[in-house]
């Protein structure tokens, strides 16, 4: 008889001991939504900067502003190539 | 016991177990429904829509990017001044008055007013502090190079659900990988119905669409749509395309057709435009077709470069009917080079009739004539061979010199292709490799697909187009110090039955340089009004573009 009791007692204290954590745990992590949602408003920031800098950048950097901007400065396509293409040396030549 | 014990006993038995019935039937058989009520009570599911893949040329510049736009929504009870209110939107929104109104006239909680409202626009309504004005933010395509490649690209439009689809191109071919997974997730509401959390189970199944990293040049592209352009413009064309491969892997560099259209703004521009004439047009290629057959001819055996035609001193007549070169003059004895050199087409009937039927299609076939390309764009159509049984003897003729079959200009670039690359016809393909979300990248190997002609064919054969951009009707144009193999097509159109000899479909075809080819290029010029002949209108652009292409590989030109 004094087995079963002792069981009894024993799953009896698990339980007790078990909610208690519960409790203390459910206490603890209430008040975390506030800082939950700081923390999803300051990730969502973040995203909305990142898309906006990227834009920019992405507007800026492509090849048709890239192309205006240097007609707009003056520069203009290059005409003819100059290489130096000879079976002997340019020092040789001489 | 007594009978009355006995009855209480019974009785307070069956109250409790019609109890637990009671309770397994809401907790077991119920649950779900209930459990649904009840998040309906304290929060609403919201759908989670994925960043949409990017879409990046090989150096990595998103040519397809998404930029965050707003949904305006309304709700019609809260608003206050309902006509205020509709004719300050209506002026801020650039929108009309009518519409805005009938939104905020509406008997609901919920209606959305405006889509794709930008951040500036948002920062101005938000300083007015209207009530029962709200926005929702999502993702828009944004396009930093504005409207290039637009057809290669396509577009993202809706599908019947209201979600975003790709439409053509690439868009559409890649649709699924792009567009990612839908996620859900539950905005909790307090007593009032306010959120009291942005989001709850947030990792509910949204994964963001992959991007594609593409074999497009961005530098390339953007050299041959300024030049192709130009070229439609100075040579008064209809339209013009012009499609650039690296023939070792398959891989497309560039691919522009003009006129296009703006993805940004789609529904302005006719659907015909959509469409990527480079895979889904379909021409008689006329002399650009030369090369294939005399290829085929040469790999058989059955010609020499130095073989004479004994049939070229005059038209030839096949069925009945007369066929001519293309400035009636004709050349007694012209060897197999000078055939291609001057474009001749009784020299190709010539070929032609040497090859035969059977072998003719058999090399058709290994070369890609009368089917798909096999290239990763959606749309891309072709004209399927004709039975063996329904070619005439005139039809083998004019197919030797590129009349009376239908391609497209990707069927002829991937052949010409294949004859740069040594005689290995490989698959076209426009993305290099597929980037996760989490920055893996799963690269896309190329594919050989046939190989209709030995190396030293093709060696011959590119010997044979060198000398006919060195010494043929387009040679005013070539690059000195250069070797680049080519071909011009000038195709009559055929219209109601007959040719129309004045106008033209003008093409130049070729790769440079010629003994280790960097690229193969093909220019269509549609209908152009200042001269009728590739030579002269096709060819300038053609060399136009590879001479900027061979300065961008820092490939310098040789003393001749």
């Amino acid at each position: 008889m004094k087995r079963p009791a002792r069981i009894i007692g024993i799953l009896v204290l698990t339980v007790i001991m078990l909610s208690t954590v519960k409790i203390y745990i459910a206490n603890s992590v209430a008040t975390s939504g506030i800082m939950l949602g700081k923390m999803e408003e300051e990730i969502g920031s973040l995203k909305l900067q990142n898309s906006i800098i990227s834009e920019k950048l992405y507007s800026q950097s492509s090849l048709t502003q890239v192309y205006s901007k240097a007609q707009e400065l003056g520069y203009t396509d290059k005409k003819s190539d100059y290489v130096i293409s000879s079976q002997q040396s340019v020092a040789l030549k001489q | 016991m007594t009978w009355r014990y006995k009855t209480a006993f019974l009785g307070i038995l069956v109250l409790f177990l019609f109890v637990i019935i009671r309770l397994f039937y809401w907790q077991v058989v119920k649950a779900s429904e209930l459990s649904q009520l009840a998040q309906k009570q304290y929060g609403t599911t919201i759908k989670l829509t994925p960043q949409r893949g990017l879409i990046k040329t090989s150096d990595g510049f998103p040519i397809a990017s998404n930029k965050i736009t707003y949904l305006l929504f309304a709700n019609p009870k809260e608003v206050k001044n309902k006509e205020q209110t509709s004719a300050y939107l209506a002026s801020v929104l650039n929108t009309n008055l009518a519409s805005i109104s009938a939104s905020l006239l509406q008997d609901k909680f919920w209606v959305p007013v405006k889509y794709g409202v930008s951040l500036e626009t948002k920062q101005k309504i938000e300083k007015e502090n209207l009530s029962g004005i709200g926005f929702d933010s999502s993702y828009d395509r944004f396009y930093p190079e504005a409207s290039m490649a637009a057809q290669v690209l396509g577009f993202v439009g809706k599908d019947d659900q209201g979600s975003d689809k790709g439409y053509f191109g690439l868009e559409g071919y890649y649709d699924r990988l792009l567009k990612g997974k839908e996620g859900l997730a539950i905005e909790v509401h307090d007593a009032f119905g306010r959120p009291i959390l942005a989001k709850m189970n947030q990792s509910a199944g949204e994964v963001d669409g992959q991007n594609l990293i593409l074999s497009i040049d961005r530098s390339i592209q953007f050299i041959a749509e300024k030049k192709l352009k130009q070229g439609i413009d100075n040579y008064g064309a209809i339209s013009g395309m012009v499609g650039i491969m690296e023939p070792k892997t398959g891989q497309i560099l560039a691919m522009a057709s003009f006129p296009n259209f703006d993805q940004r703004s789609y529904q302005d521009f006719s659907d015909e435009l959509y469409k990527n004439p480079f895979i889904s047009d379909l021409y008689e290629p006329g002399s650009t077709f030369k090369p294939i057959v005399m290829s085929s001819a040469l790999n058989s055996k059955l010609v020499k470069p130095d073989t004479k035609c004994t049939a070229c001193a005059g038209p030839v007549t096949v069925s009945d009917y007369d066929i001519h070169t293309w400035n009636d003059k004709y050349i007694p004895n012209i060897t197999m080079t000078e055939v291609i050199q001057h474009s001749d087409n009784t020299g190709m009937v010539f070929v032609a009739q040497k090859l035969g039927l059977d072998r003719m299609l058999d090399y058709l076939n290994t070369f890609g004539i009368g089917q798909t390309s096999g290239i990763d764009l959606q749309g891309e159509v072709f004209a399927p061979l004709r039975p063996k049984n329904q070619w005439y003897a005139v039809d083998l003729a004019t197919t030797g010199f590129g009349q009376g079959i239908s391609v497209t200009p990707i069927e002829i670039l991937n052949a010409i292709s294949t004859i740069a690359n040594g005689g290995t016809r490989m698959e076209p393909h426009m993305v290099e490799a597929i980037e996760s979300p989490d920055g893996s990248l799963v690269r896309i190997p190329p594919k050989a697909l046939d190989s209709p002609i030995t190396s030293e064919t093709a060696r011959v054969m590119t010997e044979i187009m060198v000398n006919a951009v060195n010494k043929g009707e387009a040679s005013w144009v070539r690059l000195k110090g250069y070797r680049i193999a080519g071909k011009t097509g000038t195709a009559s159109i055929p219209i109601q039955g007959h040719y129309d000899s004045t106008q033209t479909i003008a093409s130049f075809v070729g790769f440079a340089p010629a003994d280790q080819p960097k690229f193969v290029m093909l220019v269509i010029l549609n209908r152009p009004s200042t001269s009728i002949y590739g030579a002269e209108t096709a060819a300038p652009i053609f060399f136009n573009i590879a001479k900027s292409i061979l300065e961008y590989y820092r490939i310098s030109p040789e003393k001749e």
